[in-house]
């Protein structure tokens, strides 16, 4: 739902670096989404796509790249990447895990061509 | 043709006559790629960093109260307001899509309140918090309830400036929306469970819906209460003069 509000701020921020650098047009823009950041790729990947079909982004591939989280048993101390809030320590099948990373939301590079 | 700009250079013979004094008709583009990391959400954060400032420096204890529609979100906001008015005081801002009927109930008590109608937005974000901040009378060291657009998956996303988010469930929800909204409850500091009143005619089981809730966030607070009957409302209390506590010691 709150995909396509995401997508016009990317655009908005992406089109603002662009004019900065002087660019004539942005080939691709490299997007981070962490898998725990709420926000679905697919739809966030079609949202770009339709609010980014105008002006200087028009026909810029926009990449996105999922990153995961890292969980951390608070009782064994292992630690391992973790896919969603409802991770369960893998060694020793605790719950009682304390998740660090995985809520990126950002836009890591764009490739612009002067 | 050409990998960085398409054109079609060295894949076909092009005859072209130019006309004197004609600029060069094709130079190859130069394509470089900057890095940004910029934080998608920065504008929001970054307003939401300033409204948490002007609370603080104002010694206003801020919650974020979000849930499903209908888990009793305003219903719990009259009682607390009506039983706590002469020990704290309180204001309101009320976030739905149309409507003022919520400012209206929460006017009702007596409280400071302003209504926020987000049209076709989901949830609250920072700047809407922060132009209602500029209309609310509030008094310093009082209480400040945002109640944000019912919906469990948008208003987790967006900071506001509060001290706490407080998640709301009613007993006549499924006790496994924990699970199906874990973002939601992974951000919650304390999770109200309301309606307690109706358990007797229902299925929920509380124990499971509380278990489900810890494994997404091991360190979630829980209160059972009934805005209607009244019951557990007093362990409320005491978690708001708690954190109001905290907040100036």
């Amino acid at each position: 739902m709150h995909e396509m509000s995401l997508a016009v701020s990317i655009i908005e921020q992406c089109s603002q670096a662009a004019e900065r650098e002087g660019a004539a047009r942005v080939l691709e823009a490299e997007i981070e989404v962490g898998c725990l950041a709420g926000v679905l790729a697919d739809s966030l990947r079609f949202c770009l796509e339709v609010a980014g079909a105008t002006g200087g982004l028009a026909g810029a591939v926009f990449r996105i790249a999922e990153v995961e989280a890292i969980g951390e048993c608070r009782l064994c101390a292992t630690s391992f990447p973790a896919a969603s809030f409802l991770a369960l320590c893998p060694s020793c099948g605790s719950e009682d895990v304390s998740l660090s990373g995985g809520r990126e939301l950002k836009i890591r590079s764009l490739t612009i061509e002067d | 043709m050409c990998d960085s700009c398409n054109c079609d250079e060295g894949t076909v013979v092009t005859i072209t006559r130019l006309e004197p004094g004609q600029a060069p008709p094709h130079h190859h583009h130069q394509v470089r790629t900057i890095a940004l990391e910029t934080e998608v959400l920065a504008k929001n954060d970054e307003l939401a960093a300033r409204n948490r400032e002007y609370l603080r420096s104002r010694k206003i204890l801020a919650l974020n109260l979000v849930s499903s529609p209908g888990s009793g979100k305003t219903t719990i906001l009259e009682r607390t307001i009506r039983d706590l008015r002469h020990e704290l005081a309180m204001a309101v801002i009320e976030g739905d899509q149309q409507t003022r009927r919520d400012a209206e109930r929460i006017s009702a008590t007596g409280a400071e309140v302003v209504q926020v109608n987000t049209g076709a937005g989901c949830h609250l974000d920072s700047s809407m918090v922060a132009r209602a901040l500029v209309q609310l009378k509030m008094q310093d060291e009082s209480l400040l309830f945002i109640e944000n657009v019912g919906n469990l998956v948008c208003p987790a996303l967006f900071d506001l400036g509060e001290a706490a988010k407080v998640v709301i469930i009613s007993v006549t929800e499924g006790e496994d929306k924990p699970q199906k909204y874990p973002q939601m409850f992974r951000a919650a500091t304390l999770c109200l469970i309301n309606k307690t009143d109706l358990l007797p005619y229902l299925r929920f089981d509380v124990t499971a819906c509380r278990e489900m809730a810890v494994q997404v966030n091991p360190d979630l607070e829980f209160i059972e209460i009934s805005a209607v009957s009244g019951e557990g409302m007093g362990r409320w209390y005491d978690w708001l003069r708690q954190r109001r506590e905290g907040l100036h010691p």
